[in-house]
């Protein structure tokens, strides 16, 4: 009989955690949808139908947290890469080093990027953002090259790179949502700056690398500001003018 | 060696000159850094006096920028347009080759000397900025800095601190405050062109430590802990976010919150709380309430035979106690596989112990010594406990011979029997059975005087000098004084039987003992009430009560006593009820009645 207690009690014991489960699933369901439809979103870029569960306003603002996370991270990478390899002296002279960034035709005062266009606004974030894509790669493989790179740069690279595979997917739909534009035919037209048959000596990889990471800051805090600058336009509160 | 002898002249010599060998070294290079330490502050003092540099590039709101820089102690600068700032934009793609267009900076501040101010038009993010600082012919290049006007982004202080208070602690020494502030005008945090961290700092007036919060992005922060009583200062400043450079402090905002005495004294409480506690208890102690004791000292419970309130003995409600001692046995087996009442039989050993021992195996060894009794009577020795008693069914009684109920018809006088002359009896009863053996000890028998409506049975006090002692010795069941006659009902299935085992047997012997059915049974009195007038024979008492005494015919099987029926017919009628007697006890006789 005392058995059979137990086995009651087991199995109620048992019930009462799959109620509470259910009861959990049933309120945070919503949560399901919010979270993952935007990633849904995001890869599948033929498909409208889940799009349209998240409001456009939410999909710049996800995109918009994306682009600081990047360039925050970016900068702590970059500062670190500093301390770790890169001499006092010359930590100014980057540019002078031979190794400048590779800018595209993008404005780049207050004023110049308060002039331009909506549409021109989203089509320079994903031409920076389609143009990093591969540098990043090319910089992974050579942070691995080195021997006492710290793990935390590297880490912090490949994390870079995959949001912004996402970022640029963001961006894609947002373009296709606001600018009610077919998908883009993107082409990866680039310099090639980088030739990867060679491999420089170590103080040259250096220096391009330290170059390429300060560079990508740099345009990651431009698509970041375009971006806000953007949302304020389609917020409608602040003049942004 | 000189290590040992000092006294050694020549050795006490070249330990001189080998120390001043090995000083003379350090004492040169301490020279050597001394003067050059002495040079450096000089050439310190000398090269901010000639060359002029640049301090800094600082941008407040990433649009527009000013550089200083720093004339020096020369004289010859003191004029403005002494020195002037060049820069240039290297804007990619960027052509070293070619000739590169400087550019004068556009304004020289008014407000301040030393100043270029870079406005909207001129500054241009996310483009390198190099700043030369030359002579007024520019054939002399005194500085040059290089940056990104996004590194350099200084942003300016927070305005508008203010507190207000959140709490203060219990005790009154602590309180915590919530801070806020505006961000700072110029950076257009609205539109979100600079996303700013905030860092607050608080100290004490008088310490020169100031402890920091974590970065954060609100505009708001709540602080924990502050002493009351103390004057705090508090002041907040942000950097832009993955920037480099915090901006300047924003003004120390003092916060003071007077230390109150506490709403309530917590000491003052506790320690009348204490004091009051102490007075209850010396005054519970002191009065001896009963019931306050009981609550605050509770009595140690008593013993209670399970399946018998005491209550209901105090009360005499016979009825139901009854009711539980009656009734088929098959349907109370916990009352028969069970000897509460054994335990709490009070035996006083000491006087009887060689008595016990003597008498014991003197009747042990003249039994017919059946494998069934051996091991139980051979190795008795009685202890406190009441259990051991058990396992010889003539025992349990051999300490308290007075209220045992005599089975032998020439006991009826309360006359006491001589050693082991019972024993001699009993044999000679039944030979061919196995006997159960009367306690061969003095005063083993005596006559029950009264039995109370409350169900006490009173044994007349013996005619010996031991009276006392009789009277004195109780077998407890419950809080009874006296007790009942220690005699067990056979669980028969036909209900009672006439017979009887005098004695009961604890579950542990009788396990290994003398019957495969559990022997124990409940107490039962045997008697009827009789006047204390009927000591004389009661077999011959013309009185309508029944005797006290009947007479063991033998033993019959499983240790059980054969009664003979009372010839006394006065009885037989009463007999023929279940509850012939006004106090509703069965006596032994009437028990044979009843069973089939």
């Amino acid at each position: 009989m005392v058995l059979q207690k137990a086995k009651g009690h087991v199995s109620s014991c048992q019930a009462d955690t799959i109620m509470r489960r259910c009861v959990w699933a049933v309120l945070l369901w919503p949560n399901l949808l919010t979270s993952s439809v935007p990633l849904d979103c995001r890869q599948e870029q033929g498909g409208v139908s889940r799009c349209s569960s998240i409001s456009q306003e939410k999909l710049l603002d996800r995109v918009i947290q994306h682009a600081e996370l990047i360039y925050r991270v970016s900068e702590e990478s970059c500062s670190l890469y500093e301390e770790t390899f890169i001499p006092l002296p010359l930590q100014f002279q980057r540019n002078q080093a031979g190794y400048s960034c590779r800018t595209l035709p993008i404005p780049s005062s207050r004023s110049e990027v308060q002039q331009i266009s909506d549409k021109w606004l989203l089509h320079s974030v994903l031409m920076l953002v389609q143009s990093w894509l591969e540098p990043l790669v090319y910089l992974q493989t050579s942070l691995d090259r080195y021997d006492a790179a710290p793990e935390v740069i590297i880490n912090k690279t490949k994390w870079v790179s995959e949001k912004l595979i996402s970022l640029e997917q963001g961006v894609v739909v947002l373009i296709k949502e606001m600018l009610d534009e077919g998908l883009l035919n993107l082409n990866h037209s680039e310099e090639a700056l980088f030739q990867y048959d060679v491999q420089p000596e170590m103080v040259e990889s250096v220096m391009k690398d330290y170059t390429l990471l300060s560079c990508f800051k740099k345009d990651a805090h431009k698509m970041e500001a375009f971006l806000k600058l953007l949302k304020c336009r389609q917020t409608e509160i602040y003049n942004c003018s | 060696m000189c290590l040992i002898s000092v006294r050694n002249p020549r050795c006490l010599r070249s330990m001189l000159l080998h120390a001043m060998a090995a000083a003379l070294p350090t004492l040169l290079f301490c020279l050597h850094v001394f003067t050059l330490s002495a040079t450096e502050s000089a050439s310190q003092q000398v090269l901010p006096q000639i060359h002029p540099r640049i301090t800094g590039c600082v941008s407040a709101n990433t649009e527009t920028f000013r550089c200083r820089w720093n004339v020096g102690h020369s004289q010859s600068f003191s004029q403005p347009g002494d020195l002037r700032l060049f820069y240039i934009t290297i804007k990619p793609p960027a052509n070293f080759p070619g000739v590169e267009v400087w550019s004068e900076c556009p304004h020289y501040s008014t407000d301040r000397p030393n100043e270029c101010f870079f406005n909207q038009d001129h500054t241009s993010i996310w483009n390198t900025y190099s700043v030369q600082l030359r002579s007024r012919d520019q054939a002399t290049l005194y500085d040059e800095n290089l940056f990104h006007v996004e590194d350099i982004v200084q942003p300016d202080p927070p305005t508008g601190l203010n507190w207000t208070l959140l709490n203060v602690s219990l005790t009154g020494t602590h309180y915590d405050i919530m801070l806020s502030w505006k961000p700072p005008e110029s950076a257009d945090v609205g539109m979100g062109w600079m996303t700013l961290h905030y860092n607050v700092q608080y100290r004490n007036v008088e310490s020169d430590l100031w402890e920091q919060t974590d970065l954060g992005k609100e505009t708001h922060r709540s602080l924990y802990a502050l002493r009351t009583g103390v004057n705090n200062e508090v002041r907040v400043r942000c950097k832009m976010s993955g920037g480099k450079e915090f901006g300047e402090f924003s003004d120390s905002v003092f916060v003071h919150v007077p230390f109150k005495v506490s709403r309530f004294p917590v000491v003052a409480l506790l320690v009348f709380g204490a004091l009051c506690l102490v007075t209850i208890l010396m005054l519970v102690i002191i009065s001896k309430q009963e019931r306050f004791m009981a609550i605050l000292l509770p009595p140690v419970p008593g013993p209670k035979i399970r399946g018998i309130d005491s209550d209901l003995l105090k009360k005499g409600k016979l009825k139901e106690l009854k009711s539980i001692l009656g009734g088929p046995p098959f349907l109370r087996p916990e009352l028969y596989n069970h000897d509460p009442w054994v335990e709490f039989i009070d035996l006083d050993i000491e006087e009887h112990s060689d008595r016990l021992t003597d008498l014991d195996t003197d009747c042990l060894v003249e039994r017919s010594l059946s494998s069934n009794w051996s091991p139980l009577s051979i190795g008795f020795r009685d202890d406190d406990s009441g259990r051991a008693s058990c396992c010889d069914p003539d025992l349990p009684s051999d300490p308290e011979p007075s209220p045992f109920v005599p089975l032998i018809p020439n006991q009826t006088n309360g006359k006491e029997p001589t050693t082991c002359e019972l024993s001699s009896e009993v044999h000679g009863a039944a030979p061919g059975e196995p006997r159960l053996v009367a306690p061969c000890r003095e005063r083993l028998y005596t006559q029950v005087s009264d039995v109370r409506s409350s169900g006490k049975v009173l044994l007349s006090p013996e005619e010996q000098t031991e009276t006392g002692r009789d009277t004195g010795k109780d077998i407890v069941v419950g809080k009874e004084k006296k007790v009942l006659p220690l005699l067990v009902v056979n669980p028969d299935q036909g209900g009672y039987t006439s017979e009887l085992i005098a004695g009961k047997m604890s579950p542990t012997f009788s396990s290994g003992g003398v019957s495969e059915t559990r022997q124990t049974g409940e107490v039962l009195v045997s008697s009827e009430p009789p006047s204390r007038h009927q000591e004389s024979d009661p077999t011959a008492s013309p009185l309508p009560p029944a005797p006290v005494y009947t007479v063991v015919d033998g033993v019959g099987r499983q240790n059980s006593l054969l009664l003979t029926p009372n010839s006394v017919p006065a009885p037989q009628p009463a007999v023929t009820k279940i509850m012939p007697t006004p106090d509703g006890y069965l006596t032994p006789d009437l028990m044979g009645s009843v069973a089939p």
